[in-house]
């Protein structure tokens, strides 16, 4: 999804996740929609979504390990099980020999890759990338994005809202382009 | 959603805001230091004035040459009374030897002749030593045939009762005053803390934690927050027992009873005030 700052895009990516609420219109995601979707639904709906954020928002009090069990704990899974799934999603975005360390003690590519292991952790049927690599380096931008694409190979659907053009040459999906609150087909 | 998270999240977020935490701790301390103290003095004054009622006694004098024949069914008509807990009969003889007693003389010697009357004492069961009670009660006995007069301590059970109720009253106030107080301070210092962890409540709802799940490790703070002041305060409280027994007032009273108020009071009040201060949080973002 792509277009200029302020046309839209986090916008439609909050209206997905329903912390926002369409003015007109309707958000249909999976058999949840805006019009009617409770609060307590939001929740629900919330642990099928995983949302990465350009500024990873990841709790600086707790290790990486504890970040990524965080979502599993509050969707109320047993330890047991916590601890398997957290160090199989380490493991697949190459993390798993930093779980004990702090965020802070992270690269921005590490804690972009912390945050999409909490964002898959809950096996979401879609991810919401809000400018993931907007914060990061070259290198770390083509490792994230690897990422992203394996896991998409892997079968769920990822949106990422970017305005970084090489992105856009290298990787050649779908695109959508926004202007102005109104979507465009490439 | 395990209990265990959110305890751990509870002591997590004590620790991680450590400076609001004392504040809180600190705040929940000095507000039941003021109930303790309070509850402290309003159970000292009952304790006096209960025993002053308990002291209360009528004294019936009955007429000087009733035989003890007719004294005793006096005795007897009294005891079957609502409220009396025990009757006593004094015969004249005995009146006699407690004027000796009392006096050191020989009321022969002083008069030549015993004058002084057979008279019975009444004690009051507890829950009726109000004056209103005690003044309807002697008017009763008055009326018994063979008594002449009947007297007890009108100045001090009316005083007492006079008073009795302005006192409650007030206290009651200051301690409902005193606990809204409490309230509101840790309602606005747990707001601080919580608006610390804005981040921490963001991702809670991004994950999908419901409102309860998000209330629970905070209200789990107030809990222990409010436990560990009460804690302070009552230890504070009852140091300070302890000193004024051995130096000022050696027979204050103490119960147990109001620690465990103040304890259970504590964490209640740390709860309320946290998830009253979470929900508003919760509307404003």
């Amino acid at each position: 999804m792509i277009g200029p700052s302020g046309a839209g895009k986090s916008s439609i990516l909050r209206m997905i996740y329903m912390d926002v609420f369409p003015a007109s219109g309707m958000v249909v995601v999976d058999r949840y929609s805006s019009a009617k979707i409770r609060r307590k639904e939001v929740s629900m709906l919330r642990r099928r979504i995983g949302v990465i954020f350009q500024d990873f928002k990841l709790l600086s009090d707790r290790t990486v390990f504890d970040n990524v069990a965080f979502s599993l704990h509050i969707a109320g899974e047993r330890a047991k099980d916590i601890k398997r799934r957290v160090l199989k999603v380490l493991t697949e975005v190459n993390l798993s020999h930093k779980r004990n360390q702090y965020p802070d003690e992270l690269s921005g590519g590490e804690k972009q890759r912390a945050a999409i292991a909490r964002a898959i952790v809950n096996n979401p049927i879609i991810i919401l990338a809000d400018e993931p690599t907007g914060n990061l380096d070259h290198a770390s931008s083509v490792e994230i994005m690897n990422i992203l694409e394996r896991i998409n190979k892997q079968g769920t659907a990822v949106l990422m809202a970017t305005h970084d053009a090489s992105i856009l040459q290298k990787y050649t999906h779908r695109q959508i382009a926004i202007d102005q609150g109104a979507l465009n087909r490439k | 959603m395990k209990f265990w998270f959110s305890f751990i999240e509870g002591v997590r977020g004590i620790r991680r805001a450590r400076l609001a935490s004392i504040i809180t701790v600190s705040s929940v301390a000095f507000a039941h230091l003021l109930i303790g103290v309070f509850l402290l003095f309003s159970l000292n004054v009952n304790q006096i004035i209960g025993d002053v009622r308990s002291k209360i006694e009528l004294e019936v004098f009955l007429e000087a040459d009733l035989p003890v024949k007719d004294g005793k069914v006096v005795e007897k008509n009294i005891a079957a009374l609502d409220g009396v807990e025990k009757v006593t009969y004094i015969s004249k003889e005995e009146a006699a030897k407690r004027f000796r007693k009392e006096f050191g003389r020989n009321i022969y010697e002083v008069l030549n002749f015993n004058p002084l009357p057979p008279s019975c004492t009444v004690k009051i069961k507890k829950g009726y030593r109000n004056y209103s009670f005690v003044k309807k009660l002697s008017a009763e006995i008055a009326e018994f045939d063979g008594v002449d007069e009947v007297k007890y301590q009108k100045e001090i059970l009316s005083i007492i009762d006079r008073y009795i109720t302005i006192v409650y009253a007030v206290a009651a106030g200051a301690g409902l005053i005193l606990i809204i107080i409490s309230i509101v301070l840790l309602y606005n210092t747990i707001r601080l803390t919580i608006y610390g962890r804005r981040d921490l409540i963001e991702i809670m709802k991004l994950v999908g934690a419901t409102r309860a799940i998000i209330r629970r490790p905070f209200i789990v703070e107030g809990f222990i927050e409010g436990l560990m002041g009460a804690s302070i305060a009552s230890l504070l409280l009852y140091g300070a027992t302890l000193l004024i027994k051995r130096y000022i007032y050696p027979y204050i009273t103490n119960a147990y009873e109001i620690y465990a108020i103040l304890l259970i009071s504590g964490a209640v009040i740390g709860m309320i005030a946290s998830s009253m201060s979470l929900a508003k949080h919760l509307k404003e973002i």
